[in-house]
């Protein structure tokens, strides 16, 4: 720890008080690769947020910005280096000795390219396997096997003694999936889910992941380059740039910014730009409408007002 | 002249099925399609829709159970000429990880014209000609590794560019890559089709299929529908059959369009579209 670090550490001599029904609640969290080296390179700068639980929440910026650095601090994957993070009120991983178990149990974590990590001969081994890491009785985890495959959309009897290389890639990527999901985690963090698949397995992964969302009221946090897909799906985008969060607000008020987001090498997403253009000229489009469909129904509701 | 003909094309993959038997799966199924020289075609379709079995029977990677792949005049069934053929057609896959063959750039943009045993000097003027025609001189010395996924995707263009193709072939190649990785690729692609290359863009982001010359439309193995975006993004039932979207923009013009909106049909930018409509409410 650097003396910088020990300062800011030292100053933090009263705790702030985690807010009731957080999921994920940071202050001054700081992160730095190869500290004390001529490679040392700051990727979180005081970091501060707190993510209410049923949450679903994207994470963009550009690459090297510093979003992955900070959602692998979300299961531990990387450790504090300093200031305070507590995830779902019960872990602090500021402590000594962190329950890092229950955590895992607790944070879902879907890689980018899950399938790539496939490994077992069959779909049920290879969903079972994270179950078996976390000590579930043998004769309990094919039935969380079965609740997971059915959750993702796959027929469990077809699916579970297949090998999972001969799957197709959207079908592999929610076998990836059902594997986090069999931990019943209360909290889904995803590195990009819909990179690389087909319009169509794009569509079953984000409608499953609202689906989680609303139903079974996971709080997701998505990182994402697809603005059109944030712009639809989230309800609150944070954007990072070198280390800091440098907007914190909805996707519709985020992307009113358009300079911005260009400066930041992002894409304005499509429905975004229509809106605002429309806004500009005094003709305002209901901030939930953002999918084509719920647009094109703003505009002739304008047309008919106009009409009337 | 056509570039790329295929005739009656149909390829078959072996399958093992569960109890041990040896089957075969549909790769492409009588598939007939020409390609003029200096097209800048798309080929688009669903996961598993044939497009990269296409793709490997172009430069004799699989060579046809029936039918014929012609290239440039040359039959890819006959042995002699592959080797023609392969100088003919450059491909460029989905990982730009997977593609890197050395640990400076400059040895593996070499690596195809080495193997074709072209002369050492030659060999120096071709690197570095396919570089700068991807933008990438100045990373010449350095390692690839170290690279975004748009400039090693960059650095594997120069390396099929290095043989000299007429065809460079993008299988998915922008899949992996941010959005800025992309653009940089696809402004690659768009340069040299102006200079003359024949560009084979395998997507299916649709985004990258407005500015092509001519697309292609694959299901389960067959082209189902060959023609302009337009044509393509017009047909509205082909699309949801195969499970693609038109850009966002261009759907919410054709709606606005059919309900009698006075707005380009095809409108592409969502920023001008939102333009034309205002025009239109505050005319009324």
């Amino acid at each position: 720890m650097s003396r910088a670090d020990k300062k800011l550490k030292s100053q933090q001599t009263v705790a702030v008080e985690v807010p009731e029904n957080s999921a994920i609640f940071a202050q001054n969290l700081n992160f730095i690769y190869n500290p004390k080296s001529p490679f040392a390179k700051h990727a979180l700068i005081d970091v501060n947020l707190n993510i209410n639980q049923g949450e679903f929440v994207a994470i963009v910026g550009h690459t090297g910005s510093g979003k992955t650095t900070f959602v692998q601090h979300l299961n531990a994957l990387i450790r504090l280096q300093s200031g305070e993070l507590t995830i779902l009120g019960k872990y602090n991983l500021a402590a000594k000795k962190p329950d890092l178990k229950g955590l895992r149990q607790d944070v879902g974590m879907v890689f980018q390219y899950p399938e790539y990590q496939l490994f077992a001969d069959t779909v049920l081994d290879d969903v079972c396997f994270g179950l078996k890491n976390f000590g579930v009785e043998k004769d309990k985890r094919e039935g969380m096997a079965r609740e997971a495959l059915e959750l993702v959309g796959l027929d469990f009897d077809k699916i579970k003694s297949k090998s999972p290389f001969d799957l197709s890639g959207g079908e592999k990527r929610r076998v990836a999936l059902a594997g986090v999901l069999a931990m019943k985690p209360r909290i889904l963090v995803m590195d990009e889910p819909t990179a690389g698949l087909d319009p169509r397995g794009k569509r079953e992964i984000l409608s499953l992941v609202s689906e989680l969302n609303r139903t079974h009221g996971v709080t997701v946090i998505m990182v994402s380059h697809d603005m059109n897909e944030v712009y639809e799906n989230a309800r609150r985008v944070i954007v990072f740039r070198d280390g800091e969060i440098v907007f914190d607000t909805t996707p519709r008020e985020l992307f009113r910014l358009e300079d911005e987001i260009e400066s930041m090498n992002l894409e304005v997403p499509a429905m975004a730009k229509f809106a605002n253009v429309l806004e500009r000229q005094g003709y305002a489009i209901d901030e939930n409408c953002k999918t084509v469909e719920d647009v094109y129904e703003a505009v002739l509701k304008l047309k008919e007002a106009k009409n009337a | 002249m056509e570039i790329i003909k295929l005739d009656n094309v149909s390829f078959f993959y072996k399958a093992y099925n569960d109890d041990g038997t040896v089957g075969s799966a549909t790769g492409v199924e009588n598939v007939s399609l020409s390609i003029e020289e200096g097209t800048f075609c798309a080929l688009v379709g669903h996961n598993g829709c044939g497009k990269s079995t296409l793709a490997k029977l172009l430069n004799g990677l699989l060579l046809p159970t029936k039918g014929t792949v012609t290239v440039n005049g040359l039959e890819t069934s006959k042995k002699e000429n592959i080797f023609e053929i392969r100088k003919n057609i450059g491909m460029v896959f989905q990982n730009p990880d997977n593609q890197m063959v050395a640990s400076i750039v400059e040895e593996d943009v070499a690596f195809g014209p080495e193997n074709l045993g072209v002369p050492q000097p030659e060999i120096v003027e071709r690197v570095y000609g396919a570089l700068e025609q991807v933008g990438m001189s100045e990373y010449a010395k350095r390692s690839p590794h170290k690279l975004s996924g748009g400039q090693k995707q960059r650095i594997a263009i120069a390396g099929a560019l290095a043989i000299r193709p007429k065809v460079l072939v993008l299988d998915e190649s922008t899949a992996m890559l941010d959005p800025l990785g992309r653009r940089e690729v696809l402004d690659v692609a768009h340069k040299l089709n102006e200079q003359g290359m024949t560009v084979i863009l395998i997507t299916h982001f649709m985004e990258e299929v407005l500015d092509c010359d001519k697309v292609v439309v694959m299901n389960g193995g067959h082209v189902i529908k060959t023609g302009t975006p337009n044509e393509i993004f017009d047909d509205e039932q082909l699309l949801s059959d195969v499970g693609l979207n038109a850009p966002r923009a261009v759907q919410l013009a054709k709606k606005l369009s059919n309900f009698g909106f006075a707005v380009t049909e095809n409108q592409s930018d969502a920023g001008a579209l939102g333009g034309e409509v205002c025009q239109e409410l505050t005319k009324n």
